[in-house]
């Protein structure tokens, strides 16, 4: 019992120390398969790959699977690189730095290190290096910046399998070739997973639901900012999962513009999620609790935010399937605001009678453009205010040969917005992303994607000037897959090429805004793993 | 730990399925064979796309991987034997069922055609491998191109022979022969055994024949496995 109660604990402890995880050629290498057999198109899950990430990374009903038998192999089949980013940029902008072009260095870089360690748990190590990070520097300016760490670090742990409740689960693998027993296939009905399964660690929550965070086939395109300090544009990232609002901070001071990624509060953070089927049913339950640190080491927690979602699979023939999710989490003082204090209050005679009192007025952004407050405790913005925030969404897909579509939906609450910003500070915000994916041929894949956000939070501010809080991007896409892994004889070792050639449109373009800036976006951007 | 058990067991217990053998086959075969066992499962299409191979219809009694004479049935040895080695880039490996359930899936498998409740298929006679050396490559050497597997598998064994862009399967997806100087990537196997076998009973459904009885000289086979064994990389 020690030994089972060992991983957990060293799971606990990485708790210390997440963006998702993508395509894993290790895999493919350790069970010697191509993509096609887990992605529809990479990164995209199929109905399998959900159903083997569900099953701790194992074929779907299996107990386990084969240790490497040596060093070399336990490298080629549990370890991974992954590169993507764009080789091109050209974007039109309506003023200012117009057009904003050029060649770019890979936007992320990963490490990967996972796969099943005992057949009761599995472990999952990415690290990550990503450039343009916006940020306030320490003078107040917007700044892109490149950051790294443990992106994810988690164990998942199977618990029926952990107390022997699949049956044959002490057994080894010499054993399991004579064993009749049932094990876990033999429960339940099919075409589901089991658990709960636990995942400790830094955790990616996103995963489960039914159009996840992490496997867009749209590389995100980062906020632009001037050498001057001056955000020139919003990220280019699916308007489902952004932040929303604007003029917020994270973790205490680092912004947090409205297009970042955050279904369940955060990306990626140190948590601990419990998901499987109820009742081997097709309802896949999923809650847990994350946080918010960052993944640079040692970076501390400043909120929890529990969360719960429920998705439905249905379909298993004639190819067609899906499901549709539903998920709410609370992040308990999850933003920060920044807002100028109260001035203090002139010396008033005795004599003058308190009606006369008037509110001291706002001071005026400093700066037409988009100067962001300087950082706390410094300058004339001191006061500020933690908000706790509500989000509920629903996603959905319907895959069936070649056709994939999928979208999300998300409307964003926050409480305990000050008084003083009463009429300045919007609560509520929604957003909204679809995409249909076509594999036009074995290795063509045309898309297509809309993105709608209605954001919240300061409608005007020394952050943010006054202009566009609503946007609508198009966005299309050929995707070029050179090889997916499938040509296994031409390309033994299995690995990942793509190109993809996009253009995003601003349907509604808005001036010298961020939101609105930029008219149109041409990339040319690749994927490569191996 | 006495509170815990019972609560992961509620959470855990499955209504019963049909029967064990339905159950096992949904969890681990549907995904791709469906339901139905039509080929047509949620992850059927993305496997290889528009390209053979596809999950197999198994409803149709036609079975690639065999021990048997070209156009019989498999022996639940050869299920077994696919079941468990996979079929490198196409299907992983199920060993990680455990052995009833790996003999309960063949089962499940075996219903979906019904001549199987009849049927008594025997495997072919696999003699032991002769010694495989230079004298055999050569002679396997000559033998490749008089039996015409250049015309798929090309000269040098890249699978870019001048039929290659044409060939289809029974189902009319296009299908790419084997390109034979990588066998770990054989579908039937990549041993010298296992190389012959595919030669004696070729792989129905596919342009690749039986060879059975095509020579005069049994040992011929031998010749050409010891052949295909020196393209290797």
């Amino acid at each position: 019992m020690a030994r089972r109660l060992l991983l957990p604990l060293v799971a606990a402890a990485l708790l210390s120390t997440a963006v998702p995880a993508r395509a894993l050629p290790a895999f493919a290498r350790r069970f010697n398969l191509a993509c096609g057999a887990c992605h529809s198109a990479v990164p995209r899950l199929n109905a399998f790959g959900e159903a083997f990430h569900e099953n701790g990374f194992k074929p779907p009903g299996t107990m386990w699977t084969p240790l490497p038998g040596t060093l070399s192999d336990a490298v080629t089949q549990g370890m991974a690189v992954w590169a993507r980013g764009e080789f091109f940029e050209h974007s039109d902008f309506a003023r200012g730095p117009s057009p904003r072009g050029g060649f770019a260095v890979p936007e992320h870089a990963s490490i990967y290190l996972a796969g099943p360690l005992t057949t009761s748990t599995s472990l999952f190590v990415e690290l990550e290096n990503t450039v343009h990070e916006t940020d306030i520097n320490k003078r107040g300016d917007f700044v892109n910046s490149d950051t790294g760490g443990m992106q994810k670090a988690f164990l998942m742990v199977d618990l029926p399998m952990l107390f022997g409740l699949h049956g044959g689960h002490e057994m080894d693998h010499e054993m399991h070739h004579h064993d009749m027993e049932m094990g876990m296939a033999t429960m339940g009905d099919g075409l589901v997973g089991h658990g709960p399964m636990v995942m400790i660690g830094r955790v990616d929550p996103s995963t489960n639901f039914s159009y996840a965070v992490d496997r867009q086939l749209f590389h995100d395109l980062p906020a632009d900012t001037s050498e001057t300090g001056f955000l020139l544009r919003l990220g280019l990232q699916p308007y489902a999962f952004g932040a929303k609002f604007f003029g917020i901070f994270k973790r205490g001071d680092h912004t947090l513009l409205p297009t970042e990624p955050t279904l369940y509060n955060t990306e990626a953070a140190p948590g601990v999620d419990v998901h499987g089927r109820l009742f081997a049913s097709k309802v896949l339950y999923q809650f847990g609790l994350t946080t918010d640190a960052a993944p640079e080491f040692l970076d501390r927690i400043h909120t929890a935010a529990p969360y719960a979602m429920l998705r439905y699979d249905f379909g298993d023939q004639d190819g067609l399937n899906g499901s549709v999710s539903v998920l709410g989490n609370y992040g308990r003082n999850a933003y920060r605001v920044f807002y100028l204090a109260p001035a203090p209050l002139p010396l008033i005679p005795l004599a003058v009678p308190e009606e006369t009192l008037r509110e001291p007025t706002l001071r005026e952004p400093p700066s037409p453009l988009h100067r962001p407050p300087p950082p706390p405790g410094r300058g004339s913005i001191t006061a500020q205010q933690d908000l706790d925030v509500w989000r509920e969404g629903i996603g959905a897909n319907l895959r069936r040969g070649p056709w994939d579509a999928y979208g999300a939906y998300t409307y964003d609450q926050v409480y305990d917005v000050p008084e003083r910003l009463a009429g300045r500070f919007v609560r509520r915000a929604q957003g909204l992303t679809a995409e249909l994916d076509y594999r036009l041929t074995h290795s063509l894949l045309p898309s297509v994607r809309y993105d709608w956000m209605k954001a919240g939070g300061f409608q005007s501010d020394v952050v943010f000037e006054p202009g566009p809080r609503e946007s609508q991007v198009l966005h299309l896409q050929m995707r070029w897959y050179l090889f997916e892994g499938d040509n296994l004889a031409k390309v033994p070792i299995p690995a990942l090429l793509v190109l993809s050639l996009r253009d995003s449109v601003n349907l509604t373009p808005g001036g010298s805004h961020p939101f609105g800036a930029w008219r149109n976006a041409l990339l040319l951007g690749f994927d490569f793993a191996f | 730990m006495r509170l815990v058990a019972p609560l992961l067991l509620i959470l855990t217990v499955a209504p019963a399925a049909a029967d064990s053998a339905t159950a096992v086959y949904n969890h681990a075969c549907a995904w791709c064979h469906g339901r139905d066992g039509r080929g047509d499962g949620p992850a059927a299409f993305s496997i290889n796309k528009y390209l053979s191979p596809r999950p197999r219809d198994l409803t149709l009694g036609r079975f690639k991987l065999r021990s048997t004479p070209s156009g019989e049935l498999p022996t639940d040895e050869d299920l077994l034997r696919t079941l468990e080695h996979g079929i490198p880039g196409y299907m992983p490996s199920f060993r990680g069922l455990t052995a009833g359930e790996r003999q309960l899936a063949v089962t499940a498998v075996k219903r979906f055609y019904p001549a199987f409740a009849s049927a008594h298929p025997m495997p072919v006679s696999l003699p032991q491998p002769p010694t495989l050396d230079a004298a055999a490559v050569a002679r396997g050497r000559q033998s490749y191109e008089s039996a015409g597997c250049t015309s798929c598998h090309g000269e040098r064994g890249h699978g870019d022979g001048p039929s290659a862009p044409q060939l289809k399967d029974e189902t009319g997806l296009r299908i790419r022969p084997a390109d034979l100087l990588y066998p770990a990537r054989f579908k039937n196997g990549a041993e010298p055994i296992d190389v012959y076998r595919t030669l004696v009973t070729g792989l129905d459904g596919t342009p690749m024949p039986s060879y059975a009885g095509v020579f005069e000289d049994p040992g011929t086979l031998w010749d050409l496995v010891a052949y295909l064994g020196s393209l290797a990389r």
